[in-house]
């Protein structure tokens, strides 16, 4: 047995998954060769590790943390106003304004032109009422205005 | 109640069982993260995806394989996935520090192989080494021979995760050991 067939079969030796004569030379190596007996220990300790690394125990909160992942994942998404809208929400507000001031100017107007027809029965009951607190013949509006002008 | 049960409460959408399940896999699946990730909190969140794609396909298991068998390959091609974005991530970071002159990374890879043992200086550093020559090798060597290793799985479970033939399973944890040996003999002899 030389080094570098020693070298080749570490692990083997170490698993021992080498045939057995094998296993036997290595060990007559060992015991003669300084070297690949520190060699040998350091690689053994090291690949032991395997077996004596502590693997970390699952966290107890385990499942709850996983049920509030899919709580959330699965709770009805809050409606966001998309960004154009929010933006369009000052025009749209300005564009209201504007009608409503334009229908109002509207209606102000057609109110004011049939005003005349309105008021014209309740101008004459007022002329008619002074007429009769006066004790004057009532014949229409141009000529109560002319006696109380003359008045 | 046997997975089969389960899996059929499961479809049915009995939240009951989803418990049962995750009770029962949950340290199979968070120990086969953690061989691959070395980290704990990564591997947890990773479990948890894990459990929740589990939530949302269970009605694609097709019963070829055992349920272990299925989680076992959801969690390994996870936490690889997981694996591959960090890396992608921290080889930015390695670029991002070299035009800063920034050292940190070294530092962080010595954090990661030695925060979780609470063992001695000795281990630790044996830790170190070994971890960073399992990461040397190739993605198929080293899964198989962590899956052999750490979760002690036969070869013939091994074949149904990776679905791979035993011969090819078998020839890959071979090369994986001969390819760390190689690498710790190299490193000791230095």
């Amino acid at each position: 047995m030389n080094c570098n067939k020693a070298k080749q079969n570490l692990i083997g030796y170490l698993e021992q998954t080498i045939p057995i004569d094998l296993q036997d030379a290595m060990s007559a190596h060992f015991s003669e060769c300084p070297a690949c007996r520190k060699l040998y220990k350091d690689v053994a300790a090291t690949y032991n590790v395997l077996v004596n690394e502590p693997v970390p125990e699952v966290n107890p909160f385990f499942y709850t943390r996983l049920e509030q992942k899919l709580r959330t994942k699965y709770q009805p998404q809050q409606r966001v106003t998309p960004r154009i809208i929010w933006k369009l929400q000052p025009i749209a507000a300005t564009l209201l304004i504007i009608i409503g001031v334009g229908i109002g100017i509207v209606i102000g107007s057609s109110i004011s032109g049939s005003g005349v027809s309105l008021s014209k029965p309740n101008r004459s009951e007022v002329l008619k009422t002074y007429a009769t607190d006066y004790n004057l013949t009532y014949t229409g509006e141009e000529s109560i205005s002319v006696l109380a002008n003359n008045e | 109640m046997t997975d089969e049960e389960l899996i059929k409460h499961l479809i049915a959408g009995d939240n009951e069982a989803f418990r049962d399940l995750v009770q029962r896999y949950q340290s199979l699946v968070f120990k086969s993260c953690f061989t691959i990730l070395r980290q704990q909190e990564e591997a947890e969140d990773i479990a948890q995806e894990v459990f929740i794609e589990v939530y949302e396909s269970i009605d694609q298991f097709k019963h070829q394989s055992k349920l272990s068998t299925w989680l076992y390959r959801i969690a390994i091609n996870k936490s690889l996935n997981h694996l591959r974005k960090v890396k992608r991530k921290s080889l930015f970071h390695s670029i991002e520090n070299f035009f800063s002159n920034n050292k940190s990374t070294e530092l962080d890879i010595e954090d990661k192989t030695t925060q979780h043992s609470p063992h001695t200086i000795e281990f630790k550093e044996r830790n170190a080494v070994l971890q960073s020559a399992i990461e040397s090798l190739p993605e198929n060597q080293r899964i198989a021979f962590t899956l052999n290793k750490f979760d002690e799985l036969s070869y013939q479970e091994i074949t149904e995760i990776m679905g791979l033939s035993l011969s090819s399973v078998e020839s890959l944890i071979h090369r994986a050991k001969l390819n760390l040996q190689k690498k710790l003999i190299n490193y000791y002899k230095n």
